[in-house]
């Protein structure tokens, strides 16, 4: 089987498993989750495919839900333009920020992006007037469409399905193309890349503003369904979360990250007792697959592969 | 009938640290030419190479390709202008296809970006590169290991699948590092025979090798560096008998 068949497959499973889940607690933890998704494949894009590392991607998400709020809280923009602007916004801002940072390889990537996601979460903290300080925004209205409102857990459930569906298309697609083949020659052999005339910095900067926008759309999304945010949403140990994601769920597999990342951002609100431990859970995870399986879950599927 | 140079290398010095890698090196290869490097291990025979390819920046001195000044394009241009290469240490990305990886040598042909990848706009020519990339592995003879990944090909036909790679794009240029390297007498053989079939294309080449007697065999003309100095070059002959490549081969 392709893997994309495979990823569909578990996309309809999920989507359709909203008709049988009763619970509303359920719906709303999946969704979350399926927002997470959404963040984590952007995220692989960049770390799994071009195997470049960003432990700031925590801050695009959070642009993308403070952008989106204010727009449509102080300006009274609607909340899909509003989201809209506000992902292209932060795709812009990722690729400014993205030209000197991803000059850096390795530790000192690492160290940069950190530190773009802390000043986003600091901005968040201390911009009181404009995003509510650490109290958080509130009020922030109800997605809709025409006279259907998203107002309840099964109506968001169905329709976040269908937006992972939209990007685990995109991702499928840009990975099993010209460009997909030459983030994975960048990832291994830059050098190789570089010779066969890949302008490697220049692919490094446009998936790393595509990863962004990913996240700032999922966050604009989190924002609109639930009609608040606040600053400890976007930590660094949500950027942290989204790593550990990716390399467990597979460097380069959209399946793994799919399946993993429902799974892991689920389990903390299922092993309550855990909640409080959940960073010790999520480093001895990340341990575990380094060692045990350094390609991650989705390494132990061989896939029929897709050229084109 | 004096043909023109292809490329022209005029006092490339470029140190790390301390140590002067390629030192004040000159020489010229011809168009149509098998030029070989040849000398001792750290000779700075890569290194070389790499400034010629942009993946060093030398610390002063000039490279000429048919007179332009390669110093200023950025090392992802050259292939569009013509030049080419292969490691030394195999660098085929492991999570791509022979195919695929064979392909990469036809980067820059394609229009290549994610709007591009999202609509497929570009499905011809990428058809296009892998109907080239069949020609060329034919030629190679390397066509049943396509749809390998490259940990699962023996050592000998992953050089073929680099040297795949940098002819694809119908080089003027071949830089070949080492090619020969861990290769059987079989596997030599044939890539002896492949480089005179690339070199009857009109392909010029320089190539670094350690095999003295496989330089002979197939090169017009010979440079040998020795502590990233050129110390000698000339005829394959000429070259066998100079005191001081016998003296830097024996380590004198
Ligand atoms: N990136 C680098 N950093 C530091 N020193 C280097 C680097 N690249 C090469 N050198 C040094 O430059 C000298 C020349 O190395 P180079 O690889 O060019 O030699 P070579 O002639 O290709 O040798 P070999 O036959 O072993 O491949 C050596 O002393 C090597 O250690
Ligand atoms: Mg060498």
């Amino acid at each position: 089987m392709k893997e994309s068949t495979g990823t569909y497959v578990l996309i309809a499973l999920f989507f359709f498993s909203g008709f049988l889940i009763k619970n509303p607690f359920i719906l709303n933890m999946i969704s979350i989750a399926a927002l997470t998704v959404i963040v984590v494949m952007g995220l692989n894009l960049l770390l799994g495919y071009a195997g470049q590392v960003s432990l700031g991607h925590a801050g695009f998400v959070a642009l993308g839900a403070y952008v989106s709020s204010i727009l449509s809280i102080k300006f009274n923009l609607n909340p899909w333009l509003s989201i809209l602007i506000s992902s292209l916004l932060t795709f812009v801002f990722a690729m400014i920020i993205g030209f000197p940072t991803l000059k850096l390889k390795g530790h000192y990537l690492a160290m940069a992006t950190l530190a773009i996601g802390e000043i986003i979460y600091i901005f968040a903290n201390n911009l009181v007037d404009l995003t509510g300080g650490h109290q958080g925004l509130t009020g922030i209205p109800m997605l809709s469409v025409g006279n259907f409102v998203f107002d309840n857990e099964r109506k968001f459930f169905f329709f976040v399905w269908l937006v992972v569906l939209f990007f685990t298309f995109l991702s499928f697609r840009i990975v099993n193309s010209h460009f997909g083949r030459a983030l994975r020659a960048i990832h291994e052999k830059e050098l190789a890349a570089l010779s066969f005339g890949v302008d490697v910095h220049l692919y490094k900067v446009v998936i790393f503003s595509l990863s962004a926008f990913y996240a700032a759309l999922a966050g604009g999304l989190y924002a609109f369904y639930l009609g608040f945010i606040s600053p400890s949403s976007f930590d660094l140990l949500k950027s942290i979360n989204y790593v550990v994601m990716v390399f467990v769920g597979g460097i380069d597999s959209i399946f793994g990250s799919l399946i993993i990342t429902v799974v892991l951002a689920s389990l903390p609100n299922i092993l309550t007792f855990l909640q409080d431990y959940w960073p010790i859970v999520n480093g001895l995870l990340l341990v575990v697959a380094a060692i045990f399986m350094p390609k991650g879950l989705g390494g132990f599927i061989r896939w029929k592969r897709e050229i084109f | 009938m004096e043909k023109g140079n292809i490329l022209d290398i005029d006092r490339a010095t470029k140190s790390f640290g301390g140590i002067k890698a390629v030192d004040g090196v000159s020489f010229s290869v011809k168009k149509g030419q098998i030029k070989a490097l040849v000398g001792p291990n750290g000779a700075g025979k890569t290194t070389l190479f790499n400034i010629i390819t942009g993946l060093y920046r030398a610390d002063s001195g000039d490279v000429l390709f048919e007179g332009k000044k390669l110093f200023s394009y950025k090392p992802h241009e050259l292939v569009k202008l013509g030049i080419s290469r292969t490691f030394q240490n195999i660098q085929l990305v492991d999570t791509l296809t022979v195919k695929e990886n064979i392909a990469l040598g036809l980067h820059s042909k394609v229009k290549s970006n994610p709007i591009y990848a999202i609509f497929r706009l570009n499905r011809k020519q990428e058809k296009e590169v892998f109907e080239k990339v069949n020609k060329v592995s034919k030629f190679l003879k390397i066509e049943e290991y396509l749809n390998k990944f490259p940990n699962q090909v023996p050592f000998g036909i992953k050089r073929l699948i680099e040297i795949a790679r940098a002819l694809v794009s119908e080089p003027d240029l071949l830089l070949l590092d080492e090619p020969a390297a861990g290769l059987n007498e079989d596997e030599t053989e044939f890539l002896l025979k492949s480089i005179f079939r690339v070199w009857e294309q009109g392909i010029s080449i320089l190539l670094i090798e350690h095999d003295m007697e496989f330089v002979t065999n197939c090169s017009h003309s010979i440079v040998v560096m020795d502590s990233g100095k050129k110390i000698a070059e000339g005829l394959p002959s000429e070259v066998m008998n100079d005191y001081r490549v016998v003296k830097a081969y024996m380590g004198e």
